[in-house]
């Protein structure tokens, strides 16, 4: 759900390395998971049709492979987000002192 | 679902091009490390500490790469691949083993293929048309003279008039079989099966034409059409005959003394609708009254049957179409069976019937063989199932001697799973290669078993070809015998104990030695059934051979010359049968020829019934006979004894004379002379006029329609007018070559214009009545022989590998003072107790079998005292040759030999 949402919000076709440094950035380093388990993940969104991969330069002229969210998976990320907040509302009620 | 599929062609992808993918994901990672390092040393990192901080941060390189390799890849499917190698070369290693068993199995799946692309081609195959199991056939059943329910055609006229009023066919056709006259590339007279249907019918079938057009209903007009008869060849006539030669299209052909216009070829997978025969021609079914010279086959008085067959319409069945009939029946029956020209039984008790004619029409071969076959289905299938056993065997055999290798893979992480599949592996890699040699040897096999299947009447023999269907059989096969005889060798390999390995290698001990014995008696089990049916089979047919059969079967030689498609009738017709007989007589070399309606070990004959007259006043006693209808000089040819009286002699043309056989002479008159008292019959079906006639002689009892049957009482009428019959000539001479070259002479001289047909001997015919006796008892042969080799081959290597692990064991107690025979006694008695257990099971599998061949059994009784016991002498001498190698071994064991290896 992650990926997807970096994905989603950098709204362009990201390489992995991109999508390691948008993440630390954005959760200010608390995610800190190794960054190489980035790749076997892009791969399982690959094999749904949920990412799809494209070689293209990067910014300082490297070939580099470049994903982006299919209109699959941007149905699935709405559908993880919509999940995900049912949960997290679910949990938020429990913890709430009453 | 359509997700899945996307995902499974992703992978498929994936998997062509993984070496693509690897390379990429490589790059990959490394772009990011250096990424990654770049940022660190921007960070103020020294260049080395950049690069393995960026290391460190991304985690462990090459299993993450190998996570995403397993994310898209076929895991299983690589393994498999590694199973299939792996065992590829365990297999290579063990050549011997390998061979045994591919060959083993090569026989029983190779049986079992041949033997079921009979039945499937006679039974099970679909005709070659759109949609078969729409069309359906329509006879009449009932009783006839011999049948309680005989099927046959239906009345021409009947036919027309159904066709008209029924509402459950999109259409009916109907044809009938003829034979016709073609003279080959030699320019000899041949005499072939044509099939005649109406114009229709190919329609009706929905077959298209390999070149040129069907017949159409254009074609099938009274008196031909304008433009003169056609005939449609079929693919294998127009291939062998005309070495498919396209031109062959409009073309004129002579057929039968009348000039026919080629217009088309049958597709090459369209066979005819009679499993098991192939039709060479196709005419007109109005082309008929040329053949057969009736003027009218739509005359009141026309006595044509034919066979009907029609397309149901879409939504009817079967059920729905016979209810139809059931309504038109009684009028149907009324309108067109008369009573006198019919077996009244029949009239009163005929059914107008619907049957799926999806396999075709029922045809002679189908009718003969649907027993044999079954059964020898059933004795190759368990022969396969032998085969399995044995090789199960032989497995199990191995398990034993790779269980360390086992215990390693085991003990270094590999699932139980990953075992058994394994052995599955290397036993489908053994089965497909039996199944494969299998597959080839039915397929060249297929001819050789056909020639089984002739019939002693002189028609074609059985014709099938394999096709399609059976390599899904032997595929299945494949599979099948896979998991009979791998699973368990892979259930104990998957049981593998990796703490063996801690173990010493000789340990004694008991339990584990008994992997595959229970092998044995099975084995020994079926081998028994299997050789005592060959015995009993044997003996049979040696029986039969040997009996005396009331004529001398030798140096006879027969040929039917079909001169009652000649012009000549009546006496003008007999004249001609006796000259041909006084010149075959005078030709060198033939002792003796005459001619006779039957002859006999063709699997037929004609009954009726008789009464005896004595002095004036008919018995009221019906007493059915055989009868037969020879000429002059039969029964000296025949070297068949005349016991009373004289045979018949050249004016003696009509049944106003008989000769009886012993048996009808003492049964119609018990006691009196039976020469010169008179029988009659009034069987009208048989003899239209009735028959009254006097004894001029008796002969001694000959059999008549088959070896198998005892001589039945047999009344002979001379060759005679009122019957057009078309008689058989039987020549005695020392040589059927001498034979058939002064019946070429004789024909040439007297009726040129006959063809040539096949000629036989009396004791090929014979052979060939006994064809599928033949066959099952030489299969049994064949198979028992192989099944006491198998088991023989089992128990040496059961016993072999015991004795080999026993070695220390042994050497302790020959060491300790035990007697080299008391060990020899201690093997051969673990033989004799696995002989046993087999024998008592064999009993039990041999009461099965018995009730399965006992209608194959002549003369012997199922439980003949001598089979049995040569059986079980056979079986126990195999298995203690068997045995005794590796006993002796075991007594020759050097005891400080087998101590130096604890």
């Amino acid at each position: 759900m992650l990926i997807l949402k970096s994905l989603d919000r950098i709204a362009e076709p990201t390489h992995g390395y991109g999508i390691a440094l948008y993440l630390k950035q954005i959760s200010r380093d608390v995610l800190q998971v190794e960054e190489g388990s980035l790749y076997p993940a892009l791969q399982r969104l690959a094999l749904k049709g949920w990412v799809k991969a494209e070689w293209g330069q990067s910014e300082n002229n490297r070939r580099a492979r470049f994903y982006k969210l299919t209109p699959a998976g941007r149905k699935r990320l709405r559908q993880e987000v919509a999940d995900f907040e049912r949960v997290l509302e679910a949990i938020m009620r429990v913890m709430q002192p009453s | 679902m359509v997700n899945q599929l996307i995902q499974l062609w992703r992978r498929l992808l994936f998997y062509l091009r993984r070496d693509r993918f690897d390379r990429e994901l490589e790059e990959e990672m490394k772009f990011h490390l250096e990424m990654k390092a770049g940022a660190n040393l921007t960070a103020g990192m020294s260049p080395e500490e950049a690069c393995y901080a960026s290391q460190r941060q991304f985690g462990n390189l090459t299993l993450l790469k190998e996570m995403s390799r397993e994310t898209w890849g076929f895991r299983s499917l690589e393994a498999l691949r590694q199973d299939f190698r792996y065992g590829l070369r365990i297999l290579r290693k063990r050549t011997v083993f390998c061979l045994t068993a591919v060959l083993t199995l090569a026989v029983g799946i190779g049986a079992n293929t041949a033997i079921f692309t009979l039945l499937h081609g006679l039974f099970l195959r679909g005709l070659p048309a759109p949609r078969p199991s729409e069309l359906a056939r329509i006879n009449l059943i009932g009783p006839l003279p011999g049948s309680e329910s005989a099927e046959t055609g239906i009345p021409w006229r009947m036919y027309q008039q159904l066709r008209l009023r029924q509402r459950s066919f999109t259409d009916l056709s109907a044809l009938t079989i003829g034979r016709v006259n073609i003279r080959d590339g030699e320019g000899v007279l041949r005499m072939y099966n044509a099939v005649l249907p109406t114009g229709n019918a190919f329609e009706v079938l929905g077959v298209k034409p390999h070149l040129g057009r069907l017949l159409t209903p254009a074609d099938d007009v009274r008196g031909g059409p304008s433009m003169g008869w056609t005939a449609v060849l079929s693919h294998g006539f127009w291939r062998e005959r005309f070495g498919g030669d396209p031109q062959i299209i409009g073309k004129q052909i002579e057929i039968s003394n009348s000039i026919v216009t080629v217009v088309g070829i049958t597709p090459p997978e369209f066979q005819g609708l009679f499993p098991g025969e192939r039709p060479k021609i196709y005419l007109p079914l109005r082309f008929l009254t040329i053949l057969s010279g009736k003027a009218d086959l739509d005359s009141p008085t026309s006595l044509f049957f034919c066979r009907p067959i029609g397309r149901l319409k879409p939504g009817i069945s079967l059920a729905q179409a016979n209810a139809e009939m059931a309504v038109y029946q009684p009028e149907l029956i009324r309108d067109f069976i008369s009573p006198d020209q019919f077996y009244p039984p029949f009239i009163e008790k005929a059914r107008l019937t619907v049957n799926s004619a999806r396999n075709g029409l029922g045809s002679f071969w189908g009718r003969q063989s649907l027993q044999p076959l079954l059964l020898m289905q059933g004795l190759v299938a368990v022969v396969l199932l032998l085969c399995c056993v044995n090789v199960g065997g032989l497995m199990m055999s191995t398990v034993y001697a790779r269980r360390h290798e086992f215990a390693v893979r085991m003990a270094m992480g590999a699932g139980r799973w990953r075992l058994i599949r394994q052995y599955l592996t290397e036993s489908f890699v053994i089965a497909a290669a039996g199944a494969l040699l299998g597959a080839a040897a039915a397929w060249y096999g297929n001819n050789l078993l056909l020639t089984f299947f002739i019939d002693p009447n002189g028609q074609e023999g059985l014709q099938i070809t394999p096709d399609g269907t059976v390599y899904w059989v032997t595929s299945l096969c494949a599979v099948l015998t896979t998991l009979l005889f791998g699973a368990a060798p892979a259930w104990h390999a998957g049981r593998s104990d990796p703490g063996i390995l801690l173990k010493s290698r000789t340990a004694p001990g008991g339990r584990r030695r008994t992997a595959g014995r229970a092998f044995i008696p099975i084995q020994v089990a079926l081998s028994m059934a299997l050789v005592a049916s060959a015995g009993l089979l044997s003996r049979s047919l040696i029986r039969i051979r040997s009996e005396q059969v009331g004529f001398d079967i030798g140096h006879i030689t027969i040929t039917c010359p079909q001169f009652h498609n000649l012009p000549q009738k009546g006496d003008a017709l007999l004249d001609l049968y006796q000259r041909m007989v006084d010149r075959l007589e005078q030709s060198p070399g033939i002792q003796s020829a005459a001619a006779t309606w039957y002859t006999p070990m063709t699997n037929s004959m004609a009954t009726a019934t008789f009464q005896a007259m004595t002095g004036g006043a008919t018995s009221p006693e019906d007493s059915r006979l055989a009868w037969n209808e020879v000429g002059p000089g039969y029964f000296r040819t025949m070297q068949t004894g005349i016991l009373a009286g004289r045979e018949f002699e050249r004016n003696e043309r009509d049944r106003s004379v008989c000769v009886l056989n012993k048996s009808a002479a003492s049964h119609l008159f018990p006691r009196q002379e039976a020469v010169g008292q008179y029988v009659r019959s009034n069987d009208t079906q048989q003899f239209p006029k009735g028959a009254t006639c006097r004894v001029i002689g008796v002969a001694q009892d000959a059999k008549y329609a088959s070896a198998r049957q005892q001589a039945p009482r047999t009344i002979y009428f001379p060759l005679n007018r009122e019957f057009g019959g078309n008689f058989v000539f039987l020549m005695r001479s020392d040589s059927e070559a001498t034979a058939i070259a002064a019946y070429r002479r004789a024909l040439a001289e007297i009726a040129p214009m006959t063809p040539l047909l096949r000629f036989a001997t009396l004791e090929q015919q014979m052979d060939d009545s006994l064809g599928a006796q033949r066959l099952i008892t030489l299969m049994s042969q064949l198979f028992g022989g192989l099944a006491l080799f198998l088991s023989a081959l089992g128990l040496y290597g059961l016993l072999s590998s015991s004795v080999a692990q026993r070695t220390g064991e042994i050497g302790v107690r020959i060491a300790l003072g035990v007697l080299r025979g008391a060990v020899l006694r201690m093997i051969l008695y673990e033989a004799l107790l696995l002989l046993a257990a087999g024998i008592l099971l064999g009993s039990i599998a041999l009461l099965l079998t018995v009730r399965l061949i006992q209608g194959m059994l002549y003369g012997v009784s199922p439980f003949d005292p001598t089979t049995l016991i040569a059986t079980a002498g056979l079986l126990g001498s195999v298995i203690l040759v068997a045995a005794i190698i590796p006993a002796l071994r075991a007594a020759s064991v050097d005891p400080m030999w087998a101590l130096r290896m604890e």
